[in-house]
């Protein structure tokens, strides 16, 4: 793996488990 | 805000910028936190925290809150990552905070990449993170952990 393909997947992971977090919304947020 | 005489009440502008600042970014800071602490758990207690701090100071003193709170939160994450064994994010879990720790059949702690995340080291996840995740350069990077960058 490249060093462009290893940043692009970690840009990609980090997409990933941003949107999940997001779509699964289940992060308790302080009130 | 404050509550007058005839029982109504009375809403001060700092109370709606605090409103503002929190509905638009702690939900991307708990995320960012997330990611620093690699334990999305972890990182609700760290902004809870952080919060409760922020609330203590009065708002005049504070040029950009959004900066002030993504930086406070950034630090607290990174004292947590130099002092993390398991042990002490545990203690620090379990330390009165409101949520649950992450349990086997936490799917979202248990991810993959969080578990990745977990096996870097010291000042790794936050590199990492700032630079894929916030996309800072890495120059940037260097700066925002005030420490010295590459010439």
């Amino acid at each position: 793996m490249t060093t462009d393909q290893l940043e692009d997947h970690l840009r990609g992971e980090f997409h990933r488990l941003d949107q999940r977090m997001m779509e699964e919304g289940n992060l308790a947020l302080p009130s | 805000m404050n509550v007058r005489a005839d029982g109504g009440v009375a809403i001060e502008p700092a109370d709606i910028d605090l409103a503002m600042l929190y509905r638009n970014e702690l939900p991307r800071l708990v995320r960012l936190g997330a990611f620093l602490l690699a334990d999305p758990r972890l990182a609700e207690d760290v902004c809870q925290d952080v919060v409760t701090t922020l609330l203590q100071k009065p708002m005049a003193d504070i040029d950009n809150p959004a900066a002030y709170l993504r930086t406070a939160v950034i630090n607290r994450c990174r004292r947590l990552q130099k002092r993390s064994t398991s042990r002490l994010l545990a203690e620090y879990r379990y330390a009165g905070r409101p949520s649950q720790p992450a349990d086997a059949d936490d799917a979202l702690h248990n991810d993959a990449f969080f578990v990745r995340l977990r096996q870097l080291t010291t000042a790794q996840p936050t590199v990492v993170v700032l630079a894929y995740y916030e996309d800072l350069t890495l120059a940037a990077v260097a700066e925002q952990m005030d420490i010295p960058s590459a010439p």
